[in-house]
C-alpha cells in the first residue's frame, strides 16, 4: 500500500515530469545491501523507509536454486556471512537528512548462532488502534526460518519500534506485507513461506486467510476470511486495498490466474461476506497469476498483475510474460488498460490505452506500485531486462527470441535497460515519467510510493550492489557497482 | 494564404485504405501522400529513435515525402538528406512538421493514408490537436474482413498480439474481430463529433458505385466540385510503387501491387455467422455484431 498524505504541492496537478525528480538516497543508503525499499509511510511530517537486504544471498541457497550463470551479484555461499538485518531509514524533508531509526536485532539461531530477527520489512501503515492513544505506525516484518516466525513492529513516537505478537499463523509463515485498515480495522495475511530445506517461497504463503484486527497491539486477530475463500488455489491473498466503502483482495492462483474479491455488506462482524469480483486472471489465465497492486483512482480500483517471482514463476513454470493494468468499477465491471485483447465470458476487452502488457515491453514483469498524487496515477513497473546476461534462454517464447536475436543482449539493456513510471489522468493516456529507473539501469524496479506535501517520493528495487558480475574480455569477475542499491527521488514541480 | 486541410484515410489492414486515398487524392488540388506515421511520437527525435529501433519499414513512408517534396525524388542521397533534415528537427514536435509538410505541400491538400492512428488514444490525441484536418474512416463488414485478414495473417512470419485473442490462451488465437472493433470503435468514439469533416466510409458502398460516392465523399467534405468529373482511377503517384532500396515502405504491399480499386457487386455476409477463421466453432461476438449495425451493416445477408 503507498503512502499518502494531504496538502500537495499546487503545481503536481500539471503532473510531474522526469525532470521534476531529484535524487535523494543512492546505492541504499551507502550500503548496497539494502536492495529493497520494500515499505514506506508518511508519519509525522517525516519519511520512513524499511528495508530488505540481500536478496540475491538469499535466493542462491534457496531450491530450487534459479539457472543463472554466473551469479549476478557476488553472494557467499553462507547465508550469514553478510549482514541480512533489515532496517528502517527516516528522512526529514526540513533537514534534508537521512537517520537510521532501527536495525533488526541479531538473535539465538535455532539450529545455534546469531541470526538476523528480521532481513526484511515489507508493509508500513499509519493506524490508530482501540488501545492506542495516537496513531502509530505499524510494520510488517520478514523473518528468516531459523528463528521465530515473524511479528509486527510498533512505533509511536517514530523512534522506537517494539514489536507486537503477529497473528495466529503457523511457523512456516516468514513474511506478510499488506497492512490494510478498513472500518477501524487492519488486515494481513501471509504472503511469505518456508516449510525448511531451502524451500523459501517469498510470494506464496502458508496459509490464505486474511486476519483483522482492531487493537493490534494486545494481537487481538480473528479471521475475515476463509481460507483462499474456499478455494485451496487461491494459494495466497497477496494485495488488498479499500475502494467504494468496501475492502478489496487479490490473490495468487497458480492454476486458474488470479482472482479479485470485495467485501459485501456493513462488514460490523467478522468473518466478513466475500463476494468474487474477477477470476482467471482476468480471463488471461496463469500469465496474470498474481494480483499484486491495487489503488483507488477516481472512481475505480486500478489492479496490477503479474506472474511470481518476477514474470517467471520457476517452481509452476509459468511464463515468462509481462504484466497488466486492469480496473474495476463500483458495479463490478472491470476494463482492460494495459495488456492482451480477448474475448472473455465478460465480453470484448482491449487495451483502451493501446498499450500491449507491460507497456509494451515483454520484460516488465510487474505493475509493481500505484499511487494517487495531485489527481494523477503514478504506476511503478519492474523490468527484469538486465537479469538477461546471466539467464539461461532455452524454452523461452518465440517473441522473445526473436527480439534477442535481433537487437542482442547489450544493445537491449542499453536501449530499455531499468524499469518504468508512467502518469496518467484518466486511465487511458499515459505519459511515461521514466522508462531508464531514472537513468539507472539498476533501477529494477519502482517499489514504493509516498505522496506528501512536499511532493512524490518514490523508492526504488534495486538488487544490483554492492558487486555486480561484469563480463570483461571474456571472462566473468565482481565488480563494485556504484550505482547498485535502492535509490529514493522527490519529485515536485516548481 | 491558409493552407487547405490535411485528409488523412484510416481504417485497419486490409480495407484497401491506400486505394482509396488514392482514389481521392486523383484531382488537381490534392497530392498523394505515404503513410507518415508522425503520430506515434510527441517530438521528431524520439519518431526518429522509434524508427530506429522498429523493426519495420514504419519511418519509409515520411523520409520519401519528405524526399520527394525538398528534392524531387526518391534516391539513396535524398533519402539521406531527408534524414537530415529530420535530425535538423529532432526537437520540433511531429505536429509542427506536419504543419510544414502542410504548408510545403499547399495549395494542393495532403491525402494521407494511415493504418495506425486508430490503434492507441495518443494518436487519435495527436491527431485531435492539430489544426485542420479531415478524415476519411474505411469500413469493411466484420465477417469479410476478418476472414480477408486471418487469410493474410497466415501467410505471415509474425502475428502481433493485437490480431490475437488472449482469453486463457497464453499464446492467442488468431482472431481480428477483435481488433476490428477496437479501432473502428475508437476511431468513432474519438471523431464522430466532429461533423463534416469526419467522414466513416463503407468500402463495400464505394465498390458498389465508385464514382457516386467517391464525388458525394468530396461534396460532404466541402471540397471543390470538379466538372467533368475526373476518371475512377488512383492519383498519379510514385508512393504507389515502393520505393529506392533505402526506403521501400510507406504503402500497403497490397496497394503497391494494385493501386486502383474495382467495381464489385455488394456481397454482405450474416452478421451472426459462424466465426469461421477460428477452430471453435464460435460465432462472431456481441459487441462486433452490434458495432456492426451502428455502422450500417444489415443483420441479413445481402448478395
Amino acid at each position: 500500500m503507498a503512502a499518502v498524505a494531504g496538502d500537495i504541492p499546487n503545481e503536481d496537478h500539471l503532473g510531474l515530469r522526469g525532470e521534476d525528480f531529484r535524487l535523494l538516497c543512492e546505492s541504499g543508503f551507502g550500503d548496497g545491501h539494502n536492495g529493497y525499499a520494500h515499505s514506506i509511510a508518511w508519519f509525522e511530517g517525516r519519511l520512513y523507509i524499511g528495508t530488505t537486504r540481500a536478496t540475491f544471498t538469499m535466493l542462491k541457497l534457496n531450491k530450487p536454486r534459479p539457472d543463472w550463470k554466473p551469479w549476478p551479484v557476488e553472494s557467499p555461499d553462507e547465508r550469514e556471512a553478510i549482514d541480512r538485518r533489515a532496517e528502517i531509514w527516516c528522512y526529514d524533508p526540513d533537514q534534508r537528512n537521512w537517520t537510521l531509526m532501527f536495525k533488526a536485532p541479531w538473535v539465538e539461531g535455532k539450529k545455534g548462532g546469531r541470526v538476523p530477527r528480521y532481513v526484511g520489512l515489507r508493509g508500513m501503515v499509519v493506524f490508530q488502534g482501540a488501545s492506542d492513544s495516537k496513531p502509530c505506525l505499524y510494520v510488517s516484518t520478514w523473518s528468516p526460518i531459523t528463528t521465530d516466525p515473524p511479528d509486527i513492529l510498533r512505533c509511536e513516537n517514530g523512534r522506537d519500534f517494539i514489536a507486537v505478537p503477529r497473528p495466529p499463523w503457523d511457523e512456516s509463515v516468514r513474511s506478510f506485507r499488506t497492512l490494510q485498515p478498513f472500518r477501524g480495522r487492519v488486515h494481513t495475511t501471509p504472503t511469505g513461506s518456508n516449510t525448511g530445506d531451502g524451500q523459501a517461497q517469498e510470494c506464496i504463503g502458508s496459509e490464505s486467510t486474511i486476519y483483522a484486527s482492531s487493537d493490534v497491539q494486545n494481537a487481538i486477530w480473528e479471521p475475515a476470511s476463509a481460507d483462499g475463500f474456499g478455494d485451496p488455489a487461491n494459494t495466497t491473498v497477496f494485495e488488498m486495498a479499500t475502494f467504494n466503502g468496501q475492502l478489496y483482495a487479490g490473490t495468487v492462483n497458480p492454476d486458474r490466474g488470479m482472482e479479485v474479491w470485495r467485501t459485501v455488506g456493513d462488514c460490523e462482524t467478522l468473518p466478513y461476506r466475500w463476494k468474487r469480483v474477477l477470476s482467471h486472471g482476468a480471463w488471461r489465465g496463469k500469465h496474470n497469476e498474481l494480483c499484486l497492486s491495487m489503488c483507488a483512482f477516481k472512481g475505480a480500483l486500478y489492479v496490477g498483475t503479474a506472474i511470481v517471482n518476477g514474470g517467471y514463476h520457476r517452481r509452476f513454470q509459468i511464463g515468462p510474460a509481462a504484466a497488466e493494468l486492469l480496473r474495476i468499477w463500483p458495479d463490478d465491471s472491470w476494463d482492460l488498460l494495459v495488456g492482451h485483447s480477448r474475448l472473455t465470458p465478460d465480453g470484448l476487452r482491449y487495451p483502451l490505452s493501446g498499450y500491449a502488457p507491460g507497456f509494451d515491453n515483454l520484460f516488465g514483469g510487474y505493475i509493481w506500485r500505484m499511487v494517487e498524487h495531485a489527481g494523477h496515477l503514478y504506476i511503478g513497473t519492474y523490468c527484469w531486462i538486465n537479469m538477461l546476461p546471466y539467464f539461461p534462454r532455452h524454452a523461452w517464447p518465440s517473441d522473445v527470441l526473436t527480439l534477442l536475436r535481433r537487437l542482442g543482449v547489450e544493445e537491449l539493456n542499453r536501449l530499455y535497460g531499468g524499469c518504468d513510471l508512467w502518469r496518467t489522468a484518466d486511465g487511458v493516456h499515459f505519459e511515461p515519467v521514466t522508462r531508464s529507473g531514472f537513468g539507472n539501469k539498476y533501477n529494477w524496479g519502482i517499489r514504493n510510493f509516498a505522496s506528501s506535501p512536499h511532493g512524490l517520493f518514490v523508492a526504488t528495487s534495486n538488487v544490483f550492489g554492492p558487486r555486480l558480475a561484469v563480463e570483461r574480455n571474456a571472462e566473468w569477475r565482481y565488480e563494485d557497482n556504484p550505482r547498485g542499491g535502492l535509490e529514493v527521488y522527490l519529485g515536485h514541480r516548481t | 494564404m491558409t493552407a487547405p486541410p490535411i485528409l488523412v484515410v484510416t481504417g485497419l489492414r486490409n480495407s484497401s485504405v491506400g486505394r482509396v486515398a488514392a482514389l481521392l487524392a486523383h484531382r488537381d488540388d490534392a497530392l498523394l501522400m505515404p503513410e507518415l506515421n508522425l503520430f506515434m511520437a510527441d517530438t521528431i527525435g524520439a519518431w526518429l529513435v522509434m524508427v530506429q529501433r522498429s523493426q519495420d519499414s514504419t519511418g519509409h513512408g515520411l523520409l520519401r515525402a519528405i524526399a520527394s517534396l525538398h528534392w524531387g525524388q526518391e534516391t539513396a542521397d535524398s533519402i539521406a538528406q531527408a534524414r537530415e533534415w529530420l535530425w535538423r528537427r529532432s526537437d520540433r514536435s511531429t505536429l509542427e512538421v506536419l504543419e510544414e509538410l502542410r504548408d510545403r505541400c499547399s495549395p494542393r491538400r495532403m491525402v494521407i493514408p494511415d493504418l495506425n492512428l486508430g490503434w492507441r488514444p495518443n494518436y487519435m490525441h495527436a491527431l485531435n490537436s492539430f489544426s485542420g484536418f479531415q478524415l476519411v474512416h474505411v469500413l469493411r463488414h466484420p465477417v469479410s474482413h476478418c476472414r480477408d485478414v486471418t487469410h493474410s495473417l497466415n501467410q505471415d512470419y509474425f502475428v502481433a498480439p493485437e490480431w490475437r485473442d488472449f482469453c486463457n490462451d497464453p499464446s492467442g488465437v488468431i482472431d481480428p474481430q477483435i481488433a476490428w472493433y477496437r479501432v473502428h470503435h475508437s476511431l468513432m468514439e474519438q471523431f464522430s463529433h466532429r461533423g463534416r469533416d469526419y467522414q466513416p466510409l463503407r468500402l463495400e458502398d464505394l465498390l458498389n458505385a465508385i464514382a457516386n460516392q467517391r464525388d458525394r465523399l468530396w461534396e460532404n467534405l466541402g471540397w471543390p466540385t470538379l466538372s467533368p468529373s475526373p476518371p475512377i482511377r488512383a492519383a498519379q503517384s510514385s508512393f504507389l510503387t515502393p520505393g529506392c532500396e533505402d526506403a521501400v515502405g510507406g504503402m500497403e504491399l497490397e496497394v503497391t501491387r494494385d493501386p486502383e480499386l474495382t467495381q464489385e457487386l455488394r456481397r454482405d455476409p450474416r452478421l451472426d455467422a459462424l466465426a469461421d477463421w477460428r477452430a471453435d466453432g464460435r460465432r462472431v461476438c456481441e459487441e462486433v455484431r452490434m458495432l456492426a449495425r451502428t455502422l450500417g451493416y444489415n443483420a441479413q445477408a445481402q448478395v
